[in-house]
């Protein structure tokens, strides 16, 4: 019985994000797209996937999360036959799935049209470790938007997300295993690739958790 | 004897500006308990903890026979709640919602959700944006009611509506009372609706339980009793009077324990009661509320 | 139906005048003696009134004999009902007689004894329960 309210709760979600997640993919078809055509296009796609990503991060989070809140349709979820953990997890749930399936389409598609094409696929390493690195902070917001009724606290998830990203991708592509093979048409995974992914793994998996304990353990969430 | 619906005792919750303390309340089948009291008195919170939304700090909160708000998610299977300041969500119609909650209560009744659309005058494919103050009240109400529920927690269900969507809506509260297993706990300071409905009233102000009984007791309780007094006098305060107020030949005695002894006493001191007034609940309310605050400054 | 009243407009307490209704029906015929009045609970959703309220009409009437309430299967008007109300018809005479007397005695004009009746009735309101 709570099963089914449960699915029903991340359907809901899912229900109410879905242009976002089609807008997402068409346009980050669109960047993918881009990439192998000439050098510039190369930069503008990937910059913009990574700003596709990222947009549709922080409006997934916002929409599902604060949005609810302020327009006191929690009070109408919460009305219904489930607990404060539950909708906590549906919740998360529903956002993980909203993005990680766009995600994981424009992650293959892109790791697919770099091996296909004339693009180094040395520089595959530094791309699955960025597109990790996205999903990690998907993560991470979705969890401080969970924990904190704080608009102050989110926006400065939000922020320091953004700059956080533009010092990844440079320290990504300083890494001497990564530079030196970056033109290379083979790509190589070296241990240090492994380690940035399981972090952010990591990462991931403890800010999620840690949001739900923390909200759980005070269960007025109005 | 069946359980009852609602069973509160010793509910206490400290917020920074405001608190619950030692609220009580209990609410039996069959029964409409009326909770009556001021704006910030704390009736809003009080239902939220009837519905596992807030926890309380200290007492017992039992609900339908579970304990709140640690099996919420059980007795919520079984509650209709409707409150003041619920929305629905904007970007979707009034149907989106009835198939939501459709899909999760098996007690979903097509048909009656059907006749409360046309008792209400609202449309299914109405966009709840479109919503004016009065349907989107009636519309909460509906996906409630359709339910079927066999508690309702109703948190200001008529405030701010229109006499004939508050008519309508009389008539399906009482509808459910047809069951006797069904209860309803409405709060309101509509005092009118109140004492028409209700079975059971409690007052509350300031965070606290300043009475509560059965309906037809307060208004058998409290009276008005106008006194002709001699000039100057002062009637005496006996027991059960909670106001008196002279001026010249006649003063006006407000009791809440009203018997024949009492004109009696009045006429051995002296004065006769020259009239005897029954009291709305309207002015029990205020009554009763100004002289417990009197108390309480004391 | 029953097609009873509640007047809010009315300052008599609710019981009361739900109580004079169903008197006055029986009084003129529409429910004979042994007819069963609606259910306490139909009756209160049909006037949206309490239910509380219905069972003490229900609970007075019958004290005063003019209803009998079977146990699990509900109300109905007694067979004495009407008998008691001519009964007490007649009461209700005799003792108007003996007031008009008493009032022609000290002098009193109709208009006098009318106001003085208004007056207690005003007091009994208030006295009763």
């Amino acid at each position: 019985m709570s099963g089914s309210v449960f699915n029903r709760l991340v359907l809901k979600d899912l229900y109410l994000v879905r242009w976002m997640i089609a807008g997402a993919l068409v346009a980050g078809v669109g960047a993918v797209a881009l990439m192998p055509v000439n050098r510039v296009a190369t930069y503008v796609g990937g910059v913009s996937l990574v700003c596709v990503l990222i947009v549709l991060n922080i409006f997934l989070v916002m929409t599902t999360v604060a949005q609810e809140r302020k327009d006191k349709v929690l009070v109408f979820i919460l009305s219904l036959p489930i607990s404060t953990r539950q909708y906590l997890v549906a919740k998360i749930t529903a956002n993980l799935i909203a993005f990680v399936v766009p995600w994981l389409v424009l992650s293959l598609l892109t790791i697919a049209v770099i091996d296909r094409t004339p693009l180094p696929n040395g520089v595959l390493p530094f791309w699955v470790t960025l597109l990790g690195y996205l999903l990690a902070y998907n993560c991470v917001l979705l969890a401080i938007a969970v924990a904190t009724d704080s608009t102050g606290w989110q926006a400065t998830g939000i922020t320091a997300g953004n700059i956080s990203v533009n010092f990844f991708i440079p320290f990504m592509l300083s890494r001497p295993s990564i530079a030196a093979h970056a033109e290379a048409a083979a790509a190589v995974w070296t241990p240090e690739v492994f380690i940035v992914l399981a972090v952010e793994t990591a990462i991931a998996i403890v800010a999620l958790s840690a949001a739900i304990a923390y909200r759980a353990r005070d269960p007025d969430l109005v | 004897m069946t359980e009852p619906l609602i069973e509160l005792s010793g509910v206490s919750k400290r917020f920074r500006f405001f608190q619950l303390e030692d609220v009580a309340l209990r609410l039996e089948a069959g029964q409409i308990l009326g909770f009556v009291g001021p704006n910030g008195a704390g009736k809003s919170t009080t239902i939220r903890i009837l519905m596992g939304m807030i926890q309380a700090d200290r007492g017992s909160v039992r609900v339908l026979g579970h304990a709140m708000p640690a099996e919420q998610a059980a007795a919520k299977r079984d509650i209709g709640y409707v409150a003041e300041d619920m929305r629905l969500y904007s970007g979707t119609t009034l149907a989106w919602h009835m198939d939501l909650v459709a899909s999760i209560y098996p007690g979903w009744d097509p048909k009656y959700a059907e006749l409360l659309l046309r008792r209400f005058n609202l449309h299914a494919a109405q966009p709840i944006k479109a919503l004016s103050h009065g349907e989107r009240v009636k519309a909460t109400l509906l996906l409630a009611l359709a339910r079927r529920p066999r508690l309702l927690l109703l948190d200001e269900p008529t405030t701010g509506l229109d006499p004939v969507a508050r008519h309508e809506i009389l008539g399906e509260l009482m509808d459910v009372v047809r069951d006797d297993r069904r209860g309803i706990l409405f709060s309101s300071h509509n005092t009118q609706d109140v004492e028409q409905i209700s079975d059971q009233i409690t007052f509350i102000d300031r965070g606290r339980i300043i009475d509560a009984s059965e309906k037809e007791q307060f208004l058998d309780r409290w009276r008005r009793l106008s006194l002709d007094v001699p000039p100057g006098a002062t009637p005496p305060s006996f027991p059960g009077v909670v106001g008196v107020s002279a001026s010249g030949r006649i003063a006006v005695v407000t009791t809440r324990a009203y018997s024949a002894e009492l004109e009696a006493a009045y006429a051995a001191a002296g004065m006769k009661v020259h009239d005897v007034q029954r009291m709305t609940l309207e002015e029990i309310f205020v009554a009763n509320v100004m002289s417990n605050r009197r108390e309480e400054e004391r | 139906m029953h097609s009873l009243l509640i007047s809010h407009a009315d300052p008599r307490p609710m019981y009361l005048q739900i109580m004079e209704q169903i008197r006055h029906r029986i009084a003129v015929g529409d429910w004979p003696a042994g007819q069963e009045l609606p259910s306490i609970r139909a009756l209160a959703a049909d006037l949206q009134v309490s239910v509380i309220t219905i069972k003490r009409a229900y609970l007075e009437l019958e004290r005063d004999g003019v209803i009998v309430t079977r146990q699990g299967k509900g109300s109905f008007v007694s067979d004495t009902a009407d008998l008691s109300t001519r009964l007490r018809r007649v009461e209700l005479d005799t003792h108007l007689d003996a007031a008009a007397a008493i009032g022609r005695q000290l002098g009193m004009s109709a208009e006098e004894l009318a106001a003085r009746l208004r007056q207690i009735l005003r007091e009994k309101d208030g006295h009763d329960r």
